[in-house]
């Protein structure tokens, strides 16, 4: 306990919409919702294999959340050498919210938003969960 | 008689880093660039793809120009392109021209307000410029309309 | 509509419960799974299983797998996927008692408001036993062969495009004929210009459907469209596993990604109207380009 924190990592996708909700869910976890006890770090920096970065995911919890089935953001905390605890697709919410479809990459509109503070709600009390689990 | 084939499209290659503000405005100018001021000739490349995907992005970045734009030093989309697909036409560093700028407020990476929108539209303008540049020199064929 | 069962009446499918301790949706998955025994169905012990995966060699061939995971996590799901075993049904007990009105607490005792839902989830996952919505088990057809294909790019898009053996309307949709039977399904350009599955709305069991009738629809991140028949026949299954994860359209359009099962009425009059793989790889590939420059623009 402690220091620890859960790193939610978004999947960095620029081409869709659903990966913009994913970024924004991030945020809100970690900044508005869990500030003491989560982060992000950029996924960019895995795919580069950069050291630092890859040590953070390998020490800590880790909740991937993908804007597509390509699952970026899993594959690449994998390679990594690192396992992340859950893995989360912006579709499955999707899936429960269908009137929630988010309009466009640089703004989700307000079914968007809502989907985001959906999502953001679920991975904060995973947090919670996880840092339990410390 | 042999033809050069020219590329029709520039590739554009953002490092979209969640950490830090610098790379939300990376991602949303690169955005801006292809849905407004240059569509149909810039086409986003993700960069997770480039090692999570098939090789769909890695060998696209390979038949065009590409041009990445990094949040930071760190240089992520640069290095990506270098390594999974050749050298890249030009590079943006954008934490280095907004210093330029001399911007010193704070930034948000996650409500980007007006002072965010307004670097974001500079970034674009300056990756127009990089696009336009290109074309001029004949380095992508665009069709005249 | 699942058939009502006497205790111990055998059927075909095994179960793979997580084990979790340290909530209460952990404690609820064992209980779903020792009520689904009283049922005759056979359990999996995963951390048996982990161990010694060969314990359970007989009873996992014996009948379809069905996951309950206690949470998110997911790791009877995950453990499943690294033995390659095929999931016909999951079910994650926090979200299924979400849908029933209860809240899977942090106290691992199970408690009665988790326990009184026991026998609706029990319920719902024998009622995968439906056989209407499964290939029956004596199709004299056989959709394995391997398929081989043909490519080609649009900027940074690759469509692909079968060999043989598929027949193509102009709405992009495909038939896979093996005998008295043919799968449908949607293209690889469908499936990457509409953008990633969301849901699929199967057509009834017994359908008849004529050439270029609707037989299914699909929504999308973007958009919403329909599956236009190739073939005319009556609906003889469709595939649950798309239902269940219609993203398997966009991971796997000609193969997994089949959408429905025709029993064929008259392929050699529907199939004059169709263009074979060679026919549709050059069709398509004018119309990408040229809708590609009309999104575009340049």
């Amino acid at each position: 306990m402690g220091n620890e924190k859960v790193y939610v990592i978004p999947c960095s996708g620029i081409g869709k919409a659903t990966a913009s909700v994913g970024r924004d869910a991030t945020y809100k976890v970690i900044e508005d919702k869990r500030p003491e006890t989560s982060d992000t770090l950029c996924l960019s920096l895995l795919t580069m294999g950069d050291e630092e970065a890859a040590d953070k995911v390998r020490k800590n919890k880790v909740i991937t959340i993908e804007g597509c089935a390509k699952d970026c953001a899993r594959k690449n905390v994998e390679a990594s050498g690192a396992t992340p605890a859950i893995s989360h697709r912006v579709h499955d919410f999707l899936k429960e919210h269908r009137d929630l479809k988010p309009e466009s990459v640089l703004d989700v509109g307000e079914g968007g938003r809502q989907l985001t503070e959906i999502m953001a709600e679920q991975v904060a009390d995973e947090v919670d969960d996880l840092i339990g689990k410390a | 008689m042999e033809m050069e084939v020219r590329p029709t499209k520039v590739g554009v290659l953002s490092c979209s880093g969640e950490s830090e503000a610098e790379g939300t405005i990376a991602r949303n100018a690169v955005r801006l660039v292809m849905e407004e001021y240059r569509p149909g000739i810039v086409v986003s490349l993700c960069l997770p793809l480039y090692l999570a995907g098939d090789s769909g992005e890695r060998d696209f970045a390979r038949r065009v120009p590409v041009i990445a734009v990094d949040g930071c030093d760190k240089a992520c989309a640069r290095l990506a392109t270098d390594k999974y697909s050749g050298d890249v036409e030009s590079w943006i560093d954008i934490r280095d021209l907004i210093n330029q700028w001399g911007v010193t407020e704070q930034l948000s990476r996650s409500h980007p307000g007006k002072l965010e929108q307004e670097l974001t539209e500079r970034v674009a303008q300056e990756i127009v410029k990089l696009v336009d540049r290109l074309v001029a020199e004949g380095k992508v064929e665009v069709d005249n309309q | 509509m699942a058939d009502s069962r006497s205790a111990k009446e055998p059927v075909e499918i095994v179960v793979l419960p997580c084990s979790g301790l340290d909530k209460e949706a952990g404690s609820a998955s064992r209980e779903i799974a020792l009520l689904l025994s009283e049922h005759g169905v056979p359990v999996v012990c995963p951390v048996l299983y982990e161990r010694s995966p060969k314990r359970y060699e007989k009873e996992l061939g014996s009948g379809r797998l069905v996951v309950i995971d206690g949470c998110k996590t997911g790791c009877a799901s995950k453990l499943a996927a690294d033995r390659g075993l095929k999931i016909a049904k999951r079910l994650t007990v926090t979200e299924a008692a979400k849908k029933l009105g209860v809240k899977a607490g942090k106290d691992p005792h199970l408690g009665e408001a988790l326990r009184n839902q026991v026998p609706a989830l029990v319920e719902q996952l024998l009622a995968i036993e439906t056989p209407e919505t499964s290939a029956p088990a004596n199709a004299q057809v056989s959709f394995s062969d391997p398929v081989t294909y043909r490519e080609f790019g649009v900027d940074k898009f690759v469509f692909r495009v079968p060999d043989s053996g598929y027949f193509f309307n102009e709405n992009d949709c495909w038939a896979r004929v093996e005998g008295t039977r043919a799968r449908v399904g949607v293209s690889d350009y469908v499936q990457q210009s509409a953008s990633d599955m969301i849901f699929f709305e199967p057509p009834k069991i017994s359908a008849e459907v004529s050439i270029f009738d609707e037989v299914g629809s699909l929504e999308t991140t973007k958009t919403a469209l329909d599956i236009i028949c190739p073939v005319s026949g009556k609906v003889v299954a469709v595939n649950q596993e798309v239902v269940e994860a219609p993203e398997l359209i966009n991971e796997d359009p000609y193969e997994r990604g089949w959408a429905v099962e025709i029993e064929l009425t008259d392929f050699e009059d529907d199939r004059e109207l169709l263009m074979d793989p060679p026919t549709y790889f050059d069709y398509l590939k004018q119309k990408a380009e040229k809708e590609h420059k009309e999104l575009y623009g340049g």
